[in-house]
């Protein structure tokens, strides 16, 4: 905050809303589009659509049904490939986390996984399964599974098995036993690993739907990329931002939360 | 369950690279302990006491010997509570649900665990979450957690230390009334003398390591007993005098 004294106090300036994130967020998107704005009315060029054109684009392909339906085939392939990706992943990360033999079986394996490029697996996949979802959604989980393996295995690596003692002398249920003491002690290694993952996944997902897919937004994207239709590629882009950006607010930080209740309540 | 028949030849901790290294904890271990009773275990720190109650709760199954519970049970199949030195409570759940997070479907209906808890001036806090708590709370905590399971066998390993005097007479108080109402053999790990004495039926003396049973000493002292009671340290005296280094293991 920022004040002058009397006498000289005839101007007094508080910023003291800046305090609150939110506005400061806010405050800082508008900027990005003012400047978004200011440059393409200056340089006025084609390949440079300004905000409104890129809105009215949006309203079209709304309104005629065409967005909602890539926009829902593309958030589908990215929730089952997601899904496949973390069941698989926390699957071999808890066992490499508690078995060093299962761990130097299974870690060369993994690391050529992860530095084999997206393309590589994408392709392969097409050629092996055929232009299928099937093969789409194979090319996209094995992308992810590398990552998430490392992440629950570093968490499993550091579980407290003196709280697991506990359930061995009391004899509490495996199945308990696993979701009360075990789980939990992984859970900000689970919500890490999901938080990069889906925004990981997403991307793969349009580069698998552009090279072998006719509909989802990859697909979209390549056939307006070939009408040089700027302002509907960044339309079909901002609206799946949002969706991922609601994903994150509406599913992740609530179970974030969730999780962490006992840290700070 | 039976009685408690504990026969140690060894128990070695290996280092697989240097074997000058290898530990040997418990050396020639024996000791009965009749079913019911409330035995008491002493000896200087470092001794193999911890090690010795990880074998007898079967945490730690890799031993020369026998720990026998009757006419071929083996641990798996008592109803066992160790409270541990420190309270190792679940972060993530809050009083209540500590406690009864080691209790199976059918004992959470006819659950004790919210009168243990309000007896150990808790009843306040069982929506807390442990981090929350004060060190000796937690301890009730993990006390209560151990009571509520009405055990068979409960083991105790140092479950007093660092309460303030107050808190842990009502808690040695409070166990004894338990162990009235609900029989059960009870393995009590302590460095305090005069407390054994309070609570137990037998006090067992441990050497240095390798551990093994130096003396036993069953304490006649009719029940009731009171905490301040002159008899306690009529008795502590006795056994003093009778062998001067006794607490440090020594005869």
């Amino acid at each position: 905050m920022y004040c002058l004294q009397e006498p000289y106090g005839i101007i007094k300036l508080n910023f003291s809303f800046l305090n609150n994130p939110f506005y400061i967020k806010s405050i800082s998107l508008i900027i990005l589009f003012i400047i978004w704005y200011f440059f393409s009315t200056y340089l006025s060029i084609e390949t440079l659509p300004s905000p409104y054109t890129v809105y009215i684009s949006l309203q079209d392909e709304l309104l005629n049904g065409s967005l909602l339906y890539h926009l829902g085939i593309t958030l589908y392939r990215v929730l089952v490939s997601f899904s496949i990706a973390m069941l698989i992943g926390v699957f071999f990360g808890i066992l490499m986390g508690n078995n060093k033999k299962i761990n130097n079986i299974f870690d060369s394996w993994n690391i050529i996984f992860l530095n084999i490029p997206a393309l590589v697996l994408i392709i392969l996949s097409y050629v092996w399964f055929g232009l299928t979802e099937l093969a789409a959604i194979i090319a996209v989980s094995l992308n992810k599974i590398p990552n998430v393996i490392i992440t629950v295995r570093e968490g499993a690596k550091t579980v407290d098995k003196q709280l697991l003692e506990i359930a061995n002398v009391y004899k509490v249920k495996k199945v308990k036993r696993f979701f009360t003491f075990y789980l939990p002690q992984l859970y900000p290694y689970l919500i890490a690993s999901a938080r990069g993952g889906i925004s990981l996944i997403w991307k793969i997902v349009l580069v698998v739907e552009l090279l072998g897919r006719s509909n989802g937004v990859g697909f979209k994207l390549h056939e307006f990329f070939q009408f040089f239709d700027i302002a509907a590629i960044l339309a079909y882009t901002f609206a799946f931002v949002l969706i991922m950006i609601a994903i994150e607010n509406f599913i992740f930080l609530p179970l974030d939360k969730k999780a962490n209740k006992w840290r700070n309540n | 369950m039976q009685d408690i028949f504990i026969h140690i030849d060894k128990k070695i901790f290996f280092n697989p690279k240097e074997k000058s290294l290898s530990h040997l904890a418990i050396d020639k271990f024996k000791l009965y302990i009749p079913k019911g009773e409330f035995c008491s275990i002493i000896g200087p720190s470092g001794c193999g006491k911890t090690t010795l109650l990880n074998l007898i709760s079967g945490l730690d199954n890799s031993l020369n010997g026998i720990i026998n519970f009757g006419k071929n049970k083996s641990i798996s199949n008592i109803k066992l509570a160790y409270m541990f030195q420190t309270p190792r409570l679940l972060p993530w759940l809050n009083v209540l649900e500590n406690v009864e997070v080691v209790l199976s479907k059918e004992q959470k209906k006819m659950s004790i665990s919210r009168d243990i808890l309000s007896i150990m001036g808790l009843e306040k806090f069982i929506k807390y979450y442990p981090n929350k708590l004060s060190g000796g709370m937690q301890r009730r905590v993990a006390l209560a957690r151990s009571f509520a399971t009405e055990p068979e066998l409960l083991i105790l390993d140092e479950p007093f230390i660092s309460l303030d005097e107050p808190i842990a007479d009502m808690l040695r108080e409070m166990l004894i009334k338990l162990w009235t109402k609900q029989p059960t053999t009870i393995i009590f790990v302590t460095h305090d003398l005069s407390e054994a004495i309070y609570l137990s039926d037998k006090v067992v003396f441990l050497s240095k390591a390798p551990a093994k049973v130096i003396k036993e000493v069953k304490i006649n002292f009719s029940r009731p007993r009171g905490l301040k009671s002159n008899k306690i340290n009529t008795i502590k005296n006795k056994i003093i005098s009778e062998n001067k280094f006794i607490l440090k293991g020594e005869l």
